[in-house]
Formats: structure tokens, sequence, C-alpha cells
């Protein structure tokens, strides 16, 4: 009982620190840890420019590179109050907007839930590649990072100034934000894409078939899957906001989910006589990650895995129920942050360290779920249903046909390289 | 649409026996354009319609009696489809109007209509069907007041002078639309390739051509 009561502080980050508050390598490992997690964006930008054509593959790394940087700037002044300023409601935060501290370790702590919220808007711009207008995402990115992550933030980990969340208050359980920021990221993306519409000739109008839209460069996919594996040790291990004696268990659990990942969504292609495709196994990799955010530092290694080889599953299933409900997810981010986020999060209710299988705690996990959802998704379609009518979110077909790159930056990925002549020449 | 192609045949083999080549397509032009369709009692009136064509030459009411017979009779026995003659004959047609307008298509319509050309030809038969068939789907959602019926025309006559009326701001977004509908029949990456492809390809063989081009892209 006491070792689970110590489980369950370190999931509250105002009552991680003994009275004397964080040490100075606390502060050292959280900035790692921050680093880390911001290596992630290049990770996510390798990933989703590999799986790009080439002709948008300057665009899709753009939309990475800029919504980190908006979107920290709009998280400092607006979503870091509403997520962890004085929360007395239980609903959002009151305090802290534009904030100012007289100490040093709200900064830290700052800094890492920086990165975090760029996570999570991040993940919008892989499912909407190649066919959404950039100043329209910027604008979506904003959004999210300013309003709708930061409330539903608050719900789970708010309160770091004083007060809690509401689904904290129910015991909801989300170490690292397999909800908070992936699920959230990928309703958003679910809304984006709906909004958006699938890409030129994705689906056969005839038939419905969806086409395949082979990405420029498979090893960028590969690598940027290895670079988000990296990061993850920090987004998971730096959650505990403190260098102890847990990072080694929490990390052990990562990697193993990640490797399990893979592998369930090997075996399940393996077994269903489909091909191994490499863009699947990196996508299986990084849903076993997704998925053992939330309970990384509660469950035992064993559970890790298994968590990690049903992610691996569900993403395979997910890109294909996509496909069938004509919906254009060109990275395959929903399954990987969203569906693989659902089930790590009841993963860590059903898994739970000394107690497992609590009806309760699934029943709450699972409300978390739910709540997510309504609260994400409808916000998110409207956001982008606005921007779609005022500022113009879908690229046109000329656009499309030039492609992004030309079309939106004036600039190509590969200048020297590139065989399809689909726009003018660039002027010297 | 069977029973059209029916009538057009026999007609076709009725009267190609007592018609030269001219007045034989201006009949069936006459018939394309005020009696395809109708039941075969029309026939009557058509023959009276096309009667200054054949007045001299054969009995009217022998004509009626064999197109009568022949429209009964199976297929094999009647001579192929003359639809392509007809289309022929329309486009030669058009030209003479378009030419007496004084529409004469600038040297980049010019290439532009190489570009478009050269693409069609490099597709199957089949292929160049459905492409023409999702290209009126976008022509009549995005042009309008009989330019949907001239870029149509172009596409099925092959003849630049089409183009002449037209600015640059439409034929940009005319080449994108064969780009759309390219993508909708052959799929994204295949259309990239072969757009890519014969862009490139005009650019190397005619580099004045190739840049011209670069005005609908």
């Amino acid at each position: 009982m006491k070792r689970l009561a110590l489980l369950i502080g370190l999931l509250l980050p105002s009552e991680v620190f003994a009275a004397d508050g964080p040490t100075a390598t606390d502060t050292v490992w959280v900035v790692m840890a921050a680093a880390l997690v911001f290596f992630m964006q290049a990770g996510f930008a390798l990933l989703e420019s590999g799986m790009a054509r080439s002709k948008n593959a300057v665009n899709v790394v753009m939309k990475n590179y800029m919504d980190v940087c908006v979107g920290s700037l709009v998280f400092w002044a607006v979503g870091f109050g509403l997520m962890f300023g004085v929360n007395e409601s239980g609903f959002f935060g009151t305090t802290h907007l534009f904030p100012e501290f007289d100490e040093e370790w709200p900064l830290t702590f700052m800094l890492f839930q920086t990165m975090f919220a760029a996570t999570a808007t991040t993940i919008a711009s892989g499912a909407m590649a190649e066919r959404t207008r950039y100043l329209g995402y910027l604008m979506g990115a904003m959004l999210i990072t300013g309003v709708i992550y930061p409330v539903f933030g608050s719900w789970v980990w708010g309160g770091f100034f004083g007060g809690k969340g509401w689904l904290a208050e129910l015991g909801f359980i989300d170490f690292a934000g397999s909800t908070v920021v992936h699920s959230v990221g990928a309703w958003c993306a679910l809304a984006g894409i709906l909004v958006v519409g699938p890409r030129l000739g994705r689906f056969d109008p005839a038939t419905g078939q969806a086409r395949t839209i082979p990405g420029h460069n498979l090893g960028m996919v590969a690598l940027g899957g290895f670079i988000l594996w990296l990061g993850w040790f920090g987004f998971n291990a730096g959650s505990t906001l403190q260098a102890n004696m847990s990072l080694g268990k929490i990390a052990l659990n990562t990697h193993l989910a990640a490797c399990a990942g893979a592998a369930g969504t090997t075996l399940l292609l393996a077994l269903t006589g489909k091909p191994i495709l490499l863009t699947l196994t990196v996508n299986g990799s990084i849903a076993g990650l997704v998925a053992i955010t939330a309970g990384c530092a509660t469950m035992e290694p064993g559970y890790a895995i298994l968590t990690g080889l049903v992610a691996g599953v569900i993403v395979v299933a997910g890109t294909y129920a996509l496909e069938l409900l004509l919906l254009d997810d060109a990275v395959g981010a929903i399954p990987v942050h969203g569906l693989a986020g659902v089930w790590g999060t009841l993963a860590a209710g059903l898994f739970f360290m000394d107690d497992p299988f609590n009806a309760q705690r699934i029943w709450v996990q699972a409300v978390g779920c739910i709540v997510a959802f309504l609260w994400a998704f409808p916000l998110a379609f409207a956001m982008y249903w606005l921007l779609e009518k005022t500022v113009g979110l879908r690229a046109s077909s000329l656009q499309q046909q030039r492609g992004l790159d030309y079309a939106e930056h004036h600039e190509t990925g590969y200048p020297e390289f590139d065989q399809l002549h689909l726009h003018k020449p660039l002027s010297p | 649409m069977e029973e059209r192609i029916r009538q057009r045949r026999a007609l076709y083999t009725v009267l190609r026996e007592w018609l030269d080549e001219n007045n034989l397509l201006e009949a069936l032009q006459v018939f394309e354009d005020q009696f395809q369709g109708q039941p075969t009692i029309a026939v009557n009136d058509y023959l009276t319609r096309i009667a200054p064509l054949y007045r001299d030459q054969v009995d009217a009411k022998t004509l009626r009696r064999n197109l009568m017979q022949l429209l009964v009779r199976k297929s094999a026995q009647l001579e192929p489809d003359p639809l392509p003659l007809l289309q022929q004959l329309r486009a030669r047609k058009e030209s003479v109007a378009l030419e007496k307008k004084g529409a004469q298509p600038t040297a980049e319509q010019l290439a532009l209509h190489t570009l478009v050309s050269t693409m069609m030809r490099k597709l199957p038969l089949l292929q160049r069907k459905q492409l023409h068939a999702a290209i009126a789907v976008q022509l009549k959602q995005h042009f309008v007041n009989g330019s949907y019926d001239a870029l149509a025309r172009y596409l099925l006559t092959d003849n630049p002078l089409h183009l002449a009326l037209f600015d640059d701001r439409s034929l940009r977004q005319f080449f994108n639309l064969i780009y759309v509908a390219a993508c909708e029949v052959l799929g994204p990456v295949i259309a990239d390739r072969w757009f890519g492809g014969c862009i490139a390809q005009l650019r190397e063989t005619d580099q004045v051509a190739g840049d011209a081009v670069n005005r609908y892209l």
C-alpha cells in the first residue's frame, strides 16, 4: 500500500518532491529530458516528411519546425496558465498567464511542459500533410496549443500552483500523456482530415478503393522513428520530474513497449499474408511508445510488452479501418497516437502495479478517454471548419499539382534530383 | 444508346450506296443533329429532310424500304459506326468557323497543345476514354457559358484553334483539371509521373515550347 501511494504521488507534479524541493540534479535531468522531447520534433519532421511525396517534403518539415515555434510562444503566453495555473474549479487554471516566476524550478517545469505541448500540436501536421495550407495549419496549431491541449491537460495534470483537475480527482492515470498529449493531438488530427478532405486521387471515386501514395524517402522514415524512440526516453522518464530510482524502469518499459509494438505489427502482417511494410512497422513501434506512455511508471515490464504488442496490432487494424472510411491520414497519426493512446490509457488501468484489473480504475480510464475525444474532436472540428471558411485550409488542386513546397514556400527539397516537373521552374 | 448506334449504322449502310462521301456525311450529320433517338417512324421525315441530297439518284420509297429492312437486321450485316467520320467533319467545320473568326493560337497556346496532345497520345485508349469522362465532369463544374463545350471539343478534336479562345488563367485551370482528372482515374502517383514525364520530354525536345508551357504550370 505504501508503494502504491508513492506511485500515485509520482503522477502528481506538485506532490513529487520532498520538503526540500527539487535539487539541482532534478533540474539537470528535467532540462535534459526536455531537450530529448524537443529532439522528437526532428523525429516527427523526418518521419512525416519521408512519408510525403518529394514535392511536399519542405512543407511538412516547415510545419513541424514552425508549430514548435508558434506553439511554444502561445503555450508560454496562455497555455501554461490554463493548464497549470491555480485550478480551483478543476476545469482550467486561472493564474500564470504571461507568467513571471521568482523561483527557478517553475521555469524548468515550464520548459518541459512546453515541449509536451509542441508534441501534441505536431501530431496533426502529419495526418493533414500534402494538402493543407501552411498559414491555416499554423493558426490551428496555435489554437491547439493555446486552448484545446492545455484545458484538457488541466483536468488531468492541472494544479501545479494549487487546486486539482477534475479527472485527476476521479483517479485518472496518465503518467506522461497517452491521452493528454497523444490522443488529444490525434483527435485534433481526425477533425483536421475530415475538414481538409483526402489528397487528390487518394481514393478511387468509382470504387472507393484506397490508393497507396508512397513516401519519397523511407530511410528518413526509419531514422525519424529511431529519433522519436530516443526522444521518448526523455518524454516518459522525464515525466518523473526528478532524478530518482524509477527512471530505469520507466525507460525499460518504454523501450520494451516500442519493440513489442513493432513486433506486433510485423506478426499481424505476416499472419495475414500482407507485405511487411517499413512504414507500418515504424508506426507499430511508435504506437507501442504511445501506449506505454500512460502506464510506464505503474506497470511491470511484462505488461509493458503486452501493451506494446497490442498497440502494434491496433495500428494495422486502425490504418485499414481509416481507409475503409475514406479518411486520408497521410502518416497514420490517428491509429498511432489516437487508437494506441486510448489502448495505452486503458492498459494503464488494467495493468496497474499491485492492483491490476480493477474495474473501477478501468472505468475511470475509459471515462478519461471518452472525455478527451468529446473535448478535443468537436472543438478542433469547429476550429478547422472556421479556418477553412476564413483563411483557407485545403490547398487548391493547382497547389497540390505543383506541390506545396513550390506553392507555399517557393523552394523545393530536391532541386537537383527532382524528376517530376509539375510546376514552372524556380526563378534563379 | 445501342439503338442510336444501330440507326446510325443502318443509315450509313444504305445511304453510302447512293451518296458520295460529302453528301453522305452531310446526311448523317442531319440525322445526328435533328433525328437521333427518335422512333423509327421518323425515318420518313428524315428522308424528306435530306431529299435535296439524293433527289435525282434514287426513289424515296426504295430507300425507305431498304432502310426499314436494315433496321431489323443483325448488327453484323451493318457497316461500322460512322461516328469517327462525323466527328472529323464536325472538327473541320469548327476549324473553318474558328478561322473565319480570326482565332489564332499563340506560341504558348501551341506549346500547351503539344503537351496535352502528347500526354493524351501516351495513354492507352481505354484510359484515355476514362480520362475524358473524368475531365468532362471537371469541366462542367468549372467552365460555363460555352467554354465547357469549346474545351471538350478541343480534347475530342485535338485542334489547337479552340485554345485560342481562352486566356492564360483559364488554360492554367484547364490544364490543372486534366491533372485532377488524371489523379482520379490513374491515381496520384501515376498522374505525377505522367505529367512530369511529358513536361520533361517537351522541355528536352523543344526548349522554346518547354519554356512557353511554363505559363500554364
